[in-house]
């Protein structure tokens, strides 16, 4: 099948059961397109032939008929072909600076959210999600040469506590099922919404460079930081900065003129829900 | 279309395939969906050039002090002289050559600048240093490109030798740079060994396209180049691999080699037919999907045969033990 | 390196510039890298991108500490931004 996501045709070939599940879940609303179309990825999950094949079942993710990774668990099918996905486009759409950051839209703006350990960037962007934001992305920061931002809505994954804490924030979230002990721990994908997947095909306007910081019992702090640090951390954040070079360097630059930036420090959700909603109406 | 792309993929010619589209004016008609695909491949490849570009300029500004000749080879050299065969390339490393009573001041310059040699066990240095043509491959660690110095074209132990002073002779300046570059027929022909001689041979359409554009390039600028190409093959004694080059070119590149020099040397012409027929079997990619069983095995032949002409018999064996059981290490 | 050495940069059409009152950052198409620069280190880059300083030409028209600008000097070359104007 070829599956549409965001502004990439995707080529999928697998015949196991927990990602074709998965996928008719997580992916339910998004285009189909007729298999003679052009796809710009190709991925294939395939269970590997070896010995290990019956008790202790694995799966590989091939690109272009090339295997990406060490095989997973035949369990894991789902978040494998998440991750493999991610690295299918952050090493080839280079028509992109793509940042590594959450990107929500309100108003025709959007709101970036570059990623750092410790920022909770999934946790806040699924909670955003449910509180009035589209979501255009949880991981890639699609910028264009006229500085918009392109969606890749996906689902969004959460890890050990944060699903919880989802569960709870957000009740009519819908959630994927729990894969455990994946390398990241526990892992489940919240759905991206109907409007956020509607909507694929709207660019947005940059407004708002925000780097979270998540401290459990933290109060909710938004400073505003000097444009050369906001500079340099988004580039330094960013796929392929490196690789774009001196464009990069200029899409970077123009992002910042047309932003505010900030840094944001936060314990609990409904007071970052509650900040992003005064930026937003603020001018 | 899409399996265009693949096999373009595969056998890394996006980039120079999106040039060539380009060059045509046939680039920008192109449904954007499949446009951005060469477009985003070629700033892959000009990234690509800039690494080595850079590394370059860092290993001349190393060897300052010294007043030595180094000579820039491969990518590197086609970067230095603008060729347009050099957009679109993806170089990894960087080649250049020095004199062999050289070799060791500019080890020790480049390694005092901050250059480390790659881990390697003890029987790959000596592999290195005693039968290759290069020191271990350096690595400044605030880079990823890899420096290979040579001092020889090819390995001491090759059944087939360049003619190094010959290629001394010959070397030349390159305006703005302190590299020198070889001789156009030098160039040629250093392609051409490589790609004969060298062990991997799947996806080497690469270097086949290379060739073809050395080629096209030179002789569009000089009635005289097959002539001097040939005599140049002559004198190193590289006929056999040119005519090779020649034949595979034309078959699968249509390289428009003139026909009085198609056949520069004077190979038992059913060996020449069934090299060709090998290399222009095992040379392109296989396409996708493709469990091709004929294509495996010209490669293995082929790999084979060029592992052959690098080392007597007696040290190929157990060189070839050791490569495959430290394959399964990893 | 004589005392009336001088520099330059080695390609001012490669660099591009970023600037705010104090600082600025500097891209290096050569290199591909990107810098953060203060004030006077800024200064120092335009000036040896409009025409060839010696260390001593440069302290004077800053009126900063030569051996400030000895150092700064060092630091462009290492960062490969300026080479020796031969």
């Amino acid at each position: 099948m070829v599956l549409g996501v965001g502004p990439f045709q995707v080529r999928i070939r697998a015949r196991i059961a927990a990602l074709t599940g998965f996928l008719s879940r997580m992916y339910r609303d998004f285009p189909l397109h007729p298999p003679d179309s052009f796809a710009d990825v190709r991925v294939r999950l395939y269970r590997p032939r070896s010995w290990r094949r019956y008790f202790q079942p694995q799966v590989c993710f091939e690109r272009d008929g090339k295997r990406i990774f060490h095989p997973f668990p035949l369990s894991h099918a789902p978040p494998l072909f998440e991750w493999g996905l991610n690295w299918c486009i952050a090493t080839r759409a280079h028509q992109y600076l793509m940042l590594h950051a959450a990107v929500l839209e309100r108003g025709g703006r959007a709101l970036i959210l570059p990623a750092t350990p410790g920022s909770g960037k999934s946790t806040l962007c699924a909670a955003l999600m449910h509180r009035g934001w589209r979501l255009l992305s949880d991981e890639f920061g699609l910028v264009r040469e006229d500085s918009r931002l392109d969606p890749l809505p996906r689902p969004i994954p959460l890890k050990n506590e944060s699903i919880g804490v989802i569960r709870a924030f957000a009740p009519e979230a819908e959630l994927g099922p729990e894969f455990p002990k994946t390398r990241k721990g526990t892992v489940a994908h919240v759905k991206p919404t109907g409007a956020s997947v509607r909507r694929m095909e709207e660019s947005a306007v940059p407004a708002w460079i925000v780097f979270p910081r998540f401290q459990r019992d933290a109060r909710a702090v938004l400073e505003p930081v000097p444009a050369s640090y906001a500079f340099l951390r988004l580039a330094y954040n960013a796929f392929n900065y490196e690789v774009l070079g001196a464009e990069g360097f200029r899409r970077v630059g123009r992002l910042i003129h047309r932003c505010r930036h900030f840094n944001f420090s936060y314990g609990r959700l409904e007071d970052a829900v509650e900040i992003f909603d005064s930026l937003a109406s603020a001018s | 279309m899409e399996d265009l792309m693949v096999v373009a993929e595969r056998s890394r010619l996006t980039a120079t395939l999106g040039h060539r589209l380009a060059d045509a004016g046939i680039l920008a008609a192109l449904p954007g969906r499949v446009r951005r695909h060469f477009e985003a491949a070629m700033i892959e490849a000009r990234f690509r050039s800039r690494l080595i570009r850079w590394e370059m300029n860092r290993v001349a500004r190393a060897l300052r002090p010294l007043d030595v000749t180094v000579v820039a080879l491969k990518g590197a050299a086609y970067l230095l002289l603008d060729l347009p065969l050099a957009r679109g390339r993806l170089p990894a490393d960087l080649d250049i050559l020095v004199r062999r009573e050289d070799l060791s001041r500019v080890e020790r310059r480049l390694t005092e600048a901050g250059w480390r040699s790659a881990e390697l066990s003890e029987y790959d240095q000596r592999y290195y240093r005693r039968w290759m043509h290069e020191i271990p491959p350096l690595r400044h660690p605030q880079r990823y490109v890899e420096v290979d110095v040579h001092h020889a074209l090819l390995p001491l132990t090759a059944r087939l030798q360049a003619d190094d002073e010959l290629l001394w002779s010959s070397v030349r300046e390159v305006s703005c740079s302190r590299f020198r570059v070889l001789a156009p027929e030098d160039l040629v022909l250093h392609a051409v060994v490589h790609l004969f001689h060298d062990s991997d041979c799947a996806n080497r359409l690469r270097d086949l396209v290379d060739i073809d554009g050395l080629l096209r390039h030179f002789s569009a600028r000089d009635r005289d180049f097959w002539h001097r190409l040939t005599e140049r093959a002559r004198a190193h004694g590289l006929e056999r691999p040119l005519t090779y080059a020649f034949h595979v070119g034309r078959r699968l590149l249509h390289t428009p080699v003139p026909a009085e020099w198609l056949n520069p040397g004077r190979a038992n012409p059913l060996l020449r037919r069934w090299m060709t027929a090998l290399m222009c079997r095992a040379l392109p990619p296989s396409a996708p999907d493709d469990l091709d069983l004929g294509a495996a095995a010209a490669r293995w032949l082929l790999y084979l045969r060029s592992h052959y002409l690098r080392m007597p018999l007696n040290l190929l064996i157990p060189h070839l033990l050791r490569k495959a059981l430290a394959g399964k290490r990893h | 390196m004589p005392r009336s050495a001088r520099w330059r940069l080695i390609d001012a059409e490669r660099i591009l510039w970023e600037r705010w009152p104090d600082e600025c950052i500097v891209y290096n198409d050569l290199s591909g890298q990107t810098h953060l620069l203060n004030r006077s280190a800024a200064a120092a880059l335009e000036l040896l991108g409009a025409g060839a300083e010696s260390a001593e030409a440069l302290a004077e028209k800053l009126a900063v500490e030569r051996a400030e600008i000895e150092r700064l000097l060092q630091e462009f070359d290492q960062l490969g931004l300026i080479e020796p104007d031969e």
